[in-house]
C-alpha cells in the first residue's frame, strides 16, 4: 500500500494492485490422470 | 541464461512432489505450440528465499546454482534461473511443479517477482508495445516504483539495463534448439529446428505475476518478434502492431511509445525518469478506467456482453485484441496441420 500524505490532510491509501475488471478469472487447472486409452477394436469379420 | 544444472536433475527432483505436472513438463519441454516462441523464466525471491533451500541444495547448492548468476532484482535474496521450455503451457507447468516442491505459491505472490524471457531482441518501439500490452492485458493492474525495477545490472559497466520493465539479455548462455516457424518465398511455412538468432533476448520483469501474464507475454513477444525477424507470423505481427498503435492513438496515449521502455545501445535511452513518467501515465489511465468500469458495472451489470469498440475502454479493447490474435494464431496453425495431413 502506498500512502500519499500532506501535512494537515488525512492520509490517502493508494492500492498498489487492483484486479483488472475486464479479465474473467480462470479457475486454477488441477491436473488429472490421463484417461485410459480405449481398447483397440478389431472390426468383426464379415462372413 | 546461466543455469548450472541439468533439466533432467530438476525434473527428477520435482517429480517426487508433483509427478503429474513434472511428467507433463517432460512431454512439452521442447514442443513449440502454434509457432509461438519458447519461454525462459527467472524467479526473484524478495523474502529470505528459505523455501527454495531444498531445491537449490538438490540441484547442487547455492554456490553452484545461485552465485554463478550475478543478475538479480536489487531487493531479491536470490534469483533462480530455470531452463527454457517450448511453450507458455510448459512454463506454467514448470512453475506449478516448483510450487508443489517448495510448498508455497509463486503465482500472485507479492514476494516473488517472475521474469519472462523471450528469444530475440525487440527494437525500442516493439519493446514499448510488449510492455504496454503486458500491462493492459494483465489480470492485475499494478503500481510500480522505480526501486522495484532496479536490478544488479541497472548501472552495469558493460550491460547497463536501467530500471525498466523490459530488459535485454547480457549476452550470456542462449538455448537455440527450439523450433522456429519461418516462411519460404511463396509464404509457405517451414519449421527450422533452431531459432534464427544465435543470441539475444527480450525479458519482462513483470513483478508478482499470473499464468495469464505468461501466456500474454508469450503471445505478444511471438507477434512482435515474428514481425521484426520476418517469421511465419510476420503479417499477423505487423497487423497487431498497427492495431495496437491505433488503440493507443484513440486514447491519446500514442506518445508513450516514444518513451525509452528498454535500455538499448542508444545513449538517449539512458533515461529511467523518462520511462517511468510514461509508465505512470499508463498506470494512471488504466486505474482510472478500472474505476469507471466498476461504477458502470453497478449500472449495467451485463457490460461484458457489450461488443468491443473504440468506446469500450482501453482495458476491454486490449483484451479483445489479445483474444483476437490468440484465436487467429491457433486457427491458422490448425489449418496448416490439416493441410499437412491431407
Amino acid at each position: 500500500m502506498i500512502r500519499a500524505h500532506q501535512p494537515g490532510s488525512e492520509p490517502i491509501d493508494i492500492p498498489e494492485t487492483v484486479p483488472n475488471p475486464v479479465v474473467v478469472p480462470k479457475p486454477t487447472p488441477t491436473p488429472t490422470e490421463p484417461a485410459p486409452k480405449e481398447p483397440a477394436r478389431t472390426p468383426e469379420k464379415v462372413p | 541464461m546461466a543455469y548450472r544444472y541439468s533439466f533432467e536433475d530438476l525434473l527428477a527432483l520435482l517429480h517426487g512432489h508433483a509427478p503429474l505436472q513434472a511428467g507433463a513438463v517432460v512431454l512439452h519441454r521442447r514442443r513449440v505450440e502454434h509457432g509461438h516462441l519458447s519461454v525462459g523464466l527467472k524467479i526473484h525471491s524478495l523474502d529470505d528465499g528459505r523455501q527454495f533451500s531444498a531445491l537449490v541444495e538438490g540441484l547442487g547448492g547455492a554456490e553452484r546454482i545461485l552465485e554463478a548468476n550475478y543478475y538479480k532484482q536489487s531487493c531479491a535474496s536470490l534469483c533462480l534461473v530455470l531452463p527454457p521450455v517450448g511453450s507458455a503451457r510448459a512454463a506454467i507447468l514448470l512453475l506449478e511443479s516448483i510450487e508443489n516442491f517448495i510448498g508455497s505459491t509463486l503465482f500472485g505472490n507479492p514476494k516473488i517477482q517472475i521474469q519472462v524471457c523471450s528469444p530475440g531482441r525487440l527494437d525500442a518501439r516493439r519493446s514499448a508495445l510488449l510492455a504496454i500490452g503486458f500491462y493492459l492485458g494483465s489480470d492485475t493492474l499494478r503500481r510500480y516504483t522505480l526501486r522495484e525495477l532496479a536490478t544488479s545490472f541497472t548501472g552495469h559497466h558493460h550491460y547497463p539495463r536501467g530500471r525498466r520493465l523490459v530488459l535485454y539479455d547480457a549476452e550470456g548462455d542462449f538455448e537455440r534448439n527450439f523450433d522456429w516457424w519461418g516462411k519460404d518465398s511463396g509464404k509457405h511455412r517451414f519449421v527450422e529446428p533452431q531459432l534464427p538468432f544465435a543470441n539475444g533476448r527480450t525479458d519482462l520483469l513483470m513483478g508478482s505475476g499470473s499464468r495469464l501474464d505468461i501466456e500474454n507475454i508469450n503471445l505478444l513477444a511471438t507477434l512482435l518478434v515474428h514481425a521484426q525477424y520476418q517469421g511465419y507470423w510476420e503479417e499477423c505481427g505487423a497487423q497487431f502492431q498497427e492495431e495496437m498503435e491505433a488503440l493507443l492513438e484513440r486514447h491519446i496515449l500514442n506518445g508513450l511509445i516514444e518513451a525509452p521502455w528498454v535500455r538499448t545501445d542508444d545513449p538517449t535511452s539512458d533515461d529511467d525518469d523518462g520511462f517511468f513518467a510514461a509508465l505512470q501515465e499508463l498506470v494512471a489511465y488504466a486505474f482510472e478506467e478500472s474505476v469507471r468500469i466498476k461504477k458502470q458495472g453497478g449500472l449495467f451489470p451485463r457490460w461484458k456482453e457489450i461488443p468491443s469498440r473504440s468506446s469500450g475502454g482501453i482495458l476491454q479493447e486490449m483484451q479483445s485484441l489479445l483474444q483476437k490474435y490468440r484465436a487467429e494464431l491457433i486457427s491458422k496453425s490448425r489449418l496448416l496441420d490439416q493441410e499437412d495431413l491431407a
